[in-house]
């Protein structure tokens, strides 16, 4: 979900992917905690945790992030399940957006490409330069923290959090 | 290193930064020595006892990393001499990483690797007298610090910039070098108030030798060389950061020349700023005083706007300057319709020494703005041009500007016509194979391998601006 969803700031092609989003439950890969979606905390029993989550459709509504040098604003934002949030990047340096469990790039891709779970999302550096966009729905309520590998770490530098209600 | 002797005997600009080596002593790039995960071959691996605190490299951990990540708050971390080829990374709050021989403590990214250092969120943490090269990020890297530290440090041919400090405050970058990066040899952004000095640094064939975006406040840069990049000293304004406008910063003794490089790698906006010593580009209340700028294509020191597309945020007033930075990031942006225009504002460009730059020697510009309203002044500056003309007459400093002081419009400064100027100026040189300076043999930390860990600390030191002149020139 949303490896494609990504722009030139003026361009208007998008979304169809969304009408594709799984409908139905999806099943996590070892959230981190019953909120957490893509956390880095390991679980208190050291093993994976099958889960469940509910997804929704998207519902037409969106929000944007602006990506800035070396910022996300707003840093924390809530919304509820099925809302696409827009990914703006309005810096001049490049960035990235990597679930916390997510070293750097090179980790997020390989996520991307063997996880097919809410918890997998975002955008590496080379497809995200200075006015590109991303676009992700959150289809499955949790807590989607989220940091720039070039500038920051999880909870300290370039980093951010979403709320899905 | 002709150019680095050349400083012995300038007392301005301290001994510390003067070279010590002989042409016979530079150190060529490093070639490829020892992988990432392997020790490197030193000189001289420690047969003593461990000593409490102190973390030797790679005597008792045969990787920088592994010392940091073992490290204890008040501990020493001593490199010794070797090429290194790791990225660092930091978040051990009050450590001290020192190398042994600035010269010979070699960090090299082999073009690969991203920052030399990169220190996240820890406070405290001092980096001395080592040298980071060819990393396509960053030599060295504060983020996110409440004090910071730079001593004796080399950056040299790094992808970005060279000693980078960034939402950090309570920063000393001193006695250190920075060649080769397309965007600033040296950086101090998004930080109100910074209380943060730069001293006695050399910026040489960067983009910019300095660029501050969004910074200030109890900011000082003094006793320094900018010479030889794109342009020289550039604060600016602009809302792809936070914490705008740029604003409050003193830059007092230094010498900024030459900076017309032609070939150096270099960032959009330093084919912009190409051809100027100190160029304001949109920040305000900054004091500009007592340096020595000559040989320029464009202005000495030069008062102008940074037009912004693309904004995020709407320009704030005068009545929200003295907002700090953390109060700042709290609210929310409004998107203008269109580009911004950020003005020089409240500027003062006093007792500065200025020759030889080519389209005015002090100058002001605006694009649309009445110059008169922007509040910038000048006065006692030793110079042969400006622009407009008669400037110290048409803006003193301590008294109202008026539309009736003079004629604003007889040689004006005209930078629209520099966007034009950016579209044949020479192009970006690949910043991996841009012709540099030999690496400098620069003078170490004094007692590199005994001086007892001292981390950074929040309040910097004080400089006595009163007491500094304006310095010789080098060369």
């Amino acid at each position: 979900m949303g490896r494609m969803n990504r722009e030139s700031r003026n361009s208007t092609s998008i979304v169809a992917s969304f009408v594709l989003l799984p409908l139905a439950l999806m099943t996590a890969c070892a959230p981190d905690s019953p909120d957490a979606i893509g956390g880095s905390k390991p679980d208190d029993a050291g093993s994976a945790i099958t889960t469940t989550i509910a997804t929704v459709p998207p519902n037409g509504e969106s929000v944007t992030v602006q990506v800035l040098d070396n910022s996300y604003r707003p840093i924390d934002i809530e919304i509820v399940a099925g809302t696409e949030v827009v990914f703006d990047n309005r810096g001049r340096n490049e960035h990235n957006i990597l679930p916390d469990s997510a070293k750097d790039d090179a980790g997020l891709a390989e996520m991307l490409a063997t996880d097919s779970s809410p918890a997998a999302w975002g955008v590496v550096s080379t497809e995200f330069a200075p006015g590109e966009v991303f676009r992700h729905v959150f289809t499955a309520p949790g807590v989607y923290p989220y940091f720039c590998s070039i500038h920051g770490v999880p909870g300290v530098g370039m980093y951010g959090v979403i709320r899905v209600d | 290193m002709r150019l680095f002797r050349a400083l012995l005997g300038v007392s301005v600009l301290s001994v510390s930064l003067i070279a010590c080596g002989s042409d016979d002593d530079a150190v060529d790039a490093p070639s490829t020595e020892a992988p990432t995960s392997e020790a490197p071959s030193t000189e001289a691996p420690s047969t003593e006892a461990p000593v409490a605190g102190v973390l030797n490299v790679p005597a008792d951990y045969a990787t920088i990393q592994e010392a940091v990540d073992a490290a204890a708050e008040g501990d020493l971390i001593l490199i010794a001499p070797g090429t290194y080829k790791e990225a660092v990374q930091v978040t051990t709050d009050n450590i001290v990483i020192r190398g042994l021989d600035r010269n010979t403590v070699i960090m090299d990214g082999n073009f690969e690797l991203d920052n030399g250092f990169r220190v996240v969120g820890a406070s405290g943490v001092a980096i001395e007298n080592m040298t980071a090269m060819n990393y396509t990020k960053n030599g060295f890297f504060w983020t996110g610090s409440s004090s910071y530290r730079g001593s004796y440090l080399t950056a040299w041919r790094n992808g970005d910039y060279g000693i980078y400090a960034f939402d950090s405050v309570g920063g000393l970058l001193e006695y250190s070098y920075a060649a080769g990066s397309p965007d600033a040899g040296f950086y101090i952004g998004q930080c109100f108030p910074c209380d943060s000095v730069i001293r006695n640094v050399i910026a040489e064939h960067n983009g910019l030798g300095y660029s501050g975006t969004n910074s200030g406040g109890n900011l000082v840069i003094v006793n320094s060389v900018f010479r030889n990049n794109r342009a020289g000293i550039v604060p600016n304004s602009g809302s792809y950061e936070l914490c705008y406008p740029q604003r409050k910063t003193t830059i007092v003794g230094n010498l900024v020349y030459s900076n017309n490089q032609p070939d150096t790698p270099a960032i959009d906006v330093a084919i912009l700023a190409m051809g100027n010593g100190i160029l304001n580009a949109g920040g305000v209340q900054n004091i500009i005083e007592r340096n020595r700028v000559w040989d320029h294509d464009k202005t000495g020191i030069g008062l102008v706007p940074f037009l912004e597309e693309d904004a995020n945020d709407a320009i704030p007033g005068r009545d929200t300057w003295e907002t700090d930075c953390a109060t700042q990031k709290q609210q929310m942006p409004v998107i203008p319709d269109g580009p911004l225009l950020w003005d020089s504002q409240d500027n003062e460009v006093r007792g500065n020494v200025l020759e030889n730059n080519r389209r005015a020697d002090i100058a002001v510009g605006s694009a649309g703005s009445n110059l008169w309203e922007l509040g910038n002044c000048f006065a006692g500056n030793t110079f042969t041009t400006s622009a407009p003309l008669d400037l110290e007459a048409l803006a003193p400093c301590g008294s109202p500007l008026s539309e009736t002081t003079g004629d604003w419009l007889a040689g004006d400064l005209n930078v629209i016509t520099w966007l034009v100027d950016a579209e044949t100026a020479p192009p970006s040189v690949d910043w991996k194979t841009a012709t540099l300076p030999e690496l400098p043999q620069l003078e170490n930390m004094p007692d590199a391998a005994t001086a007892p860990a001292v981390p950074a600390n929040a309040t910097p030191p004080t400089i006595d601006l009163a007491a500094i002149v304006v310095p010789d020139k080098i060369d």
